[in-house]
């Protein structure tokens, strides 16, 4: 009886170590999320965790093959004007959609309307905005943006107001993936969880907060990707245990990025270390806005006491290391940044002459507001530290993210430092420009406007992509860093952690490169 | 008894009009812009104010609270503002993960806590009470959320016996009932030992013991079944607030219960959302304590309807 009732306990305890031994051997793709995921649709979603869930059911027609050079995707060639104003395209001949109904013209036509049409409220229907007509139709006052018009079935000719040079990078986001009138129509509100497109995969089934399941589309149209047989995405996992997970082998990656808590451990395994993936495709900035509407941060000088005295490189520390110190708008990897824009010597008693020189001996007191995300916290702990070294007293308050943009987009004058950060859309020098430092830029919180800069920035920004444009941005970037309009901290680099056994590459359009992601 | 049950429905109805109408003040009030979480940081002021208008988040106050009410009493509780999905149909969705944990949890709670209460009680000072009073303490003062990771790398990673969070099978759910269950064992045992060592007091426990009756008759049918009632209310109780959510279980396991749905709804000002599972919170507790009032009835004859 004694060996009767071992034996049941040995065989309980094998079948519940295969349940838990998931199979991260097959030919599925194991994805981790450490929340909900909020929507799969490409237009819809303006995240770190919804672009890449978007490229796993769609497509555009170009891809990146890296920041500024475009690969045919659903279109296999594409000529630019001259005046670098119209961008026609030509398909590939028998596109389908993943249900394999045909991808034409008119499907990629219906896409873009269907973005640019207010009722879909995209949050990034403006980077096709300098479409002819397209703000008019946002706007409701018009029946059709005239500038998408389609020549026959395999051709699209989309026309700009005037010169956009990044036009084609805005192309591989996902604003420019295209969606299926069917799915749309057929999902309603729901489409957003029932994907589809014509991207590497297709939805076999989504359970809010628990599981999305993905099957390989047979209609993709570069054969033998993806090379998953499909993909299946746990969410809700605890970004600790998403580590637990893929060292167990139980999942190939995590869409969050590895947090400062667990970075250390892994960067010093010699084993794990190599599963870390560096996130340099998509740069990201970390910045305190000063409020250059009013004193004393009108004032040129004390914007650059302020920068001098801060200890870029404790930040970096802060960082355990994965960040570079920057001195000025752009970051170091961006083509355009100018070499010798470099962050300022960190300086206490030279921040403090340029302080009294601007009538400010005693320094002053100010506020500054951050959201409660741990990195964001401890910088701002730091920043604020490193001020009252000079004399700046810092009020900080950090708040909710829901609260913090609220009172960001008032843009009060009230609100003295604001520490933010800014991840590129696409890597073209405008990118950091337009929203951030532009006079009326959506991300302008701090209201900074140069008319002077503006012009030069508006100049530069007229020549197409290459040699010319670096050159100018370059200048560009050295008479910015003169005026100060904000103070560059660190570009920070995020990192990705993958199973032993994938092989995925990051990318500057989508994050993650899942359609050519392989086994080794 | 029928009377009493109707009364009781109708002022429960009166009670979850209460909260609607008190938690849509709160998140009307409540810093932040649900147009802006919805398009994110990054989105031109245009497009957040196009969404505004488009949602109806641009009228007044009585103009929202009108229009979400007179929906809401026809069962329709909108649509969520952050993934567009019906609110009803994302909070019924939710239900089946809340009520197992719900459940499982108040199972450990009470499979543990009941014979450590009895035990503790009996042979007060013993081993058996000091181990009681660990337990307690352990569950009382360790934060759920250590607890929780704790047992996942010891019996998920370390020891593979469960899976790493997750939601789905069984086995799934020990861990997290477990970790819910601990902290409330300690919480019922510690009702139980006093309300035991208070009834052993009285008359008709002492007149038990005179007539002859062996130890574990009079601790079953004398002492038990009056020292039970305490444990009977906090357990209605109990069950309510856990289907309302246990947001760091449901956090630290990756469980997709309700409580995980409510702060995700904060945290993005999803007014529509938030409004759903707080009506649903209060719907649980609502009818649970009635349910429990009921009971009470029916197992102690001494409470009378008044």
């Amino acid at each position: 009886m004694r060996y009767f009732r071992a034996g049941i306990v040995v065989l309980l305890l094998t079948f519940v170590l295969s349940l838990t031994t998931v199979g991260a051997q097959d030919n599925t793709l194991h994805i981790l999320f450490n929340q909900d995921m909020r929507t799969s649709d490409p237009h819809i979603a303006y995240e770190t965790e919804t672009w890449p869930t978007a490229s796993l059911f769609y497509v555009g027609l170009v891809k990146l093959a890296d920041p500024g050079t475009p690969i045919p995707a659903l279109a296999e060639s594409w000529t630019i004007s001259d005046d670098g104003t119209v961008y026609t395209f030509t398909l590939r001949p028998d596109l389908k959609f993943a249900n394999g109904s045909p991808l034409t013209a008119e499907e990629v036509k219906w896409s873009f309307m269907r973005l640019l049409n207010p009722e879909t409220a995209s949050p990034t229907s403006f980077m096709f905005e300098p479409l002819v007509g397209a703000a008019e139709y946002l706007a409701g006052t018009a029946d059709d943006v005239p500038g998408i018009k389609v020549i026959d079935p395999l051709t699209i000719e989309f026309t700009t107001t005037a010169p956009v040079w990044t036009m084609m990078q805005r192309f591989a986001l996902p604003p420019g993936f295209i969606v299926s009138q069917e799915g749309v129509e057929a999902a309603g509100d729901d489409f957003g969880r029932q994907p589809l497109g014509a991207g590497p995969f297709m939805i076999e089934s989504w359970e809010s907060g628990v599981m999305i399941v993905g099957k390989k589309n047979p209609y993709y149209y570069e054969p033998g990707q993806p090379a998953f047989d499909g993909f299946d995405m746990q969410l809700g996992v605890e970004s600790s245990v998403e580590i637990l997970k893929i060292e167990n082998g139980e999942a190939d990656i995590a869409l969050d990025f590895v947090s400062s808590s667990d970075y250390p451990r892994l960067s010093a395994d010699s084993v794990l270390a190599p599963q870390l993936i560096a996130s340099e495709g998509f740069p990201n900035t970390g910045y305190v806005i000063m409020n250059n509407n009013k004193e004393p941060f009108s004032d040129v000088r004390v914007r650059q006491a302020l920068s001098m005295a801060v200890d870029r490189q404790r930040l970096v520390q802060i960082k355990n290391g994965r960040g570079t110190p920057i001195g000025g708008f752009l970051p170091a990897s961006v083509v355009g940044h100018n070499p010798d824009v470099v962050a300022p010597e960190w300086d206490v008693e030279g921040a403090k002459a340029l302080l009294a020189e601007a009538g400010y001996p005693d320094g002053f007191t100010t506020n500054m507001i951050s959201t409660l995300f741990p990195d964001d916290v401890a910088f701002a702990q730091a920043v604020v530290g490193d001020l009252s070294a000079i004399g700046v007293t810092v009020e900080l308050e950090s708040i909710d993210t829901a609260q913090f943009l609220d009172v960001v987009n008032q843009k009060s004058d009230d609100l003295s430092l604001i520490m933010t950060n800014w991840y590129m859309d696409y890597q073209d020098p405008s990118n950091n420009w337009e929203p951030l430092l532009q006079c009326g830029g959506s991300y302008n919180w701090g209201n900074y406007c140069n008319e002077d800069l503006e012009a030069i920035f508006t100049e530069a920004n007229k020549i197409p992509l290459g040699e010319e444009r670096w050159a100018a941005f370059s200048a560009f970037e050295a008479a910015v860093a003169e005026q100060m309009p904000n103070i560059p901290l660190i570009q920070a680099v995020d990192y990705y952690f993958a199973s032993s056994r994938l092989n995925i590459q990051t990318d500057p359009a989508v994050l993650l490169r899942f359609a050519e992601a392989t086994l080794k | 008894m029928t009377a009493y049950i109707i009364r009781r429905l109708l002022g429960a109805l009166g009670v979850i009009f209460g909260v609607a109408t008190i938690s849509f003040l709160l998140v009307f009030l409540m810093p932040g812009d649900a147009a802006r979480m919805y398009a994110g940081p990054r989105a031109p002021e245009e497009t957040v104010q196009r969404i505004r208008e488009l949602w109806g988040l641009d009228q007044p106050l009585p103009v929202q609270y009108v229009r979400y009410m007179g929906r809401a009493i026809q069962g329709d509780l909108g649509n969520s503002t952050r993934d567009k999905r019906p609110v009803l149909q994302a909070v019924v969705e939710r239900l089946p993960a809340t009520i197992q944990l719900a459940v499982a949890g108040l199972f450990i709670e009470l499979l543990v806590g009941i014979p450590l209460g009895i035990l503790a009680a009996t042979r007060p000072g013993s081993w058996i009470d000091q181990l009681a009073t660990i337990i307690s303490l352990i569950g009382i003062s360790v934060p759920q959320f250590a607890l929780g990771l704790v047992a996942l790398y010891v019996f998920g990673f370390l020891i593979p016996i469960f899976p790493l969070g997750g939601y789905g099978t069984p086995l799934h759910l020990v861990l997290p009932a477990i970790v819910l269950g601990i902290g409330g064992t300690a919480f019922y045992s510690r009702v139980l030992r006093n309300s035991i060592l208070e009834v052993s007091g009285e008359d008709y426990v002492r007149t038990a013991r005179a007539k002859g009756l062996s130890p574990r008759r009079v601790l079953t049918r004398h002492i038990l079944r009056n020292a039970m009632m305490p444990v009977v209310t906090l357990a209605g109780l109990d069950l309510a607030l856990l289907l309302g959510g246990v947001v760091v279980i449901e956090a630290v396991f990756g469980w997709p219960g309700i409580g995980l749905q409510a702060w995700t709804a904060i945290r993005n000002q999803d007014t529509p959302m938030i409004m759903g599972t707080v009506l649903f919170a209060s719907v649980a507790v609502v009818f649970l304590n009635l349910f429990v009032d009921v009971l009470y009835i029916a197992i102690d004859p001494r409470v009378r309807l008044t």
